[in-house]
């Protein structure tokens, strides 16, 4: 038995809810692209299907729960919608860095952006929380981003219930910048 | 070597949450646990933080990402980032886990079990041999929850910490939440693990509540420590040369008393050796 082959499998399986599925259905063609023999194959397979889906949902929802945090707008934009979207993204993204939440929340707005799902705000909002963290996660000196909608109330919105009336179309710019130890942030 | 591991009491384990309760119950608190990870490639203001820490406090770092079970090896970035932490906090040891956590490129993101098989024995002598050629502060491991258990196991659980911890020397940070948790899932006593384990190696223990979901108990570390918990805490601390124990609240959090209140409660049924 080859334990390198197996956590192999076993890491891709916990990470990549495509594959699983893939590797649920027809075990053997997953074992064989490890390396695996048919024994060895059966042993992974033989792992209860449920089992493996609680371990790696307890996965994604760690990973959702920590995304959240980083986005609060993007998450309360897209509400309920956000854990589908990050469902759809997370089995095709694997964070590689120790600081793995924070690389799993700047590219999951670039997903969203793309994405053709989400409203221009919702996109716009990524986008400026994206920049935000990409600020503060690098230590950049500056960070110019230009949004479509004007988000300068999001200071006085802060808890309230989101809505897009807060949120008129109007070309804005948002900087962060860094002087004498300080940061600072404006919406123009 | 274990025997002569300073006491430290009981401890917590540090949360950015704490931040302020920390300080100013400072005398209520023997020691804190800090997850190494959150400092490595830290921000200048999480750095300062673990300066602060560090005047105020006996600091131990814990990490979940060296991966000792992994068969492709360690990976020298992380090891080295670890290393230049510990360094700098000088700790009387460290601990990490009895899993693996990364595999073909891919970081799990989590403490994924491995088979108790020799070569998995074999893989973790190798891996603790790796680190021990670059940090020679004391590495103590930790057992873990699992979901699933290999078929292809050739021993017990506890008979692969032991052989681990024997074979390389590492001291044991046991857990007895975990086990309590795998005990009431797979139905297996926790005495006879303790009895099979043997407990002269165990150093340090964690503790806090578990958390039902559905028909199995996991480790959210968002409970009050339970009267099932406390009891299999209380036979290790009776029976095993125990030198730290640490709670570790994760989420759901309490008013800092009731934290406070838990920490007692473990002063009172250690007798740290
Ligand atoms: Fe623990």
């Amino acid at each position: 038995m080859s334990l390198r082959h197996q956590q192999d499998l076993l890491a891709r399986l916990y990470t990549d809810a495509e594959f699983r599925a893939k590797f649920l259905s027809d075990p053997q063609a997953g074992g064989r692209e490890y390396e695996l023999s048919a024994a060895e194959t059966d042993e992974i397979a033989t792992i209860v299907p449920e089992e493996l889906e609680f371990f790696s949902e307890t996965l994604f929802w760690k990973r959702l729960r920590e995304t959240e945090k980083l986005l609060p707008l993007t998450k309360k934009a897209l509400a309920d919608e956000f854990s589908g979207y990050f469902r759809r993204f997370s089995g095709k993204f694997q964070p590689k860095t120790v600081k793995k939440h924070l690389e799993d929340a700047v590219a999951f707005c670039g997903y969203l952006r793309k994405s053709a799902g989400p409203d221009d705000l919702t996109k716009d909002l990524a986008g400026y929380e994206r920049a935000r963290l990409v600020f503060f996660g690098s230590g950049r000196r500056i960070i110019v981003r230009r949004l479509r909608f004007d988000l300068r109330r999001l200071p006085e919105i802060g808890r309230n219930p989101f809505s897009a009336e807060n949120f008129p179309r109007r070309q804005t710019i948002a900087v962060w910048l860094r002087t004498g130890g300080k940061t600072r942030h404006f919406l123009i | 070597m274990i025997s002569q591991f300073p006491n430290l009491g009981v401890g917590l384990g540090f949360r950015e949450r704490f931040r302020a309760d920390v300080f100013l119950h400072r005398e209520k608190i023997d020691f804190l646990e800090i997850t190494a990870d959150h400092y490595l490639d830290a921000t200048p203001a999480k750095l300062d933080e673990l300066k602060l820490l560090k005047e105020n406090f006996r600091l131990v770092p814990h990490s979940l990402d060296l991966s000792l079970g992994s068969a492709e090896g360690i990976d020298r970035a992380y090891l080295e980032k670890l290393a230049a932490l510990i360094e700098f906090i000088e700790p009387p040891w460290f601990s990490d886990h009895f899993c693996f956590t990364r595999s073909g490129g891919r970081r799990i993101g989590h403490l994924a079990p491995v088979p108790y098989t020799r070569e998995a024995a074999d893989v973790f002598a190798a891996n603790i041999a790796a680190v021990r050629k670059v940090i020679r502060t004391p590495l103590i491991l930790e057992n873990i929850t699992y979901l699933m258990r290999f078929p292809s196991s050739e021993m017990t659980e506890a008979a692969f910490l032991k052989t681990v911890s024997d074979e390389t020397g590492c001291g044991l940070l046991l857990d007895v939440t975990n086990l309590f948790i795998n005990a009431e899932n797979f139905g297996f006593d926790w005495r006879e693990f303790l009895d099979e384990l043997t407990l002269e190696r165990v150093v340090q223990l964690h503790f806090v509540g578990s958390h039902r979901h559905g028909k199995r108990l996991i480790d959210t570390h968002s409970d009050k420590t339970e009267a099932g918990i406390w009891e299999v805490f209380e036979t290790v601390a009776a029976r095993a040369g125990i030198k730290a124990a640490v709670l570790e609240r994760d989420g759901n959090f309490p008013p800092f008393g009731e934290i406070l209140e838990e920490l007692e409660k473990a002063r009172e049924m250690v007798h740290i050796s």
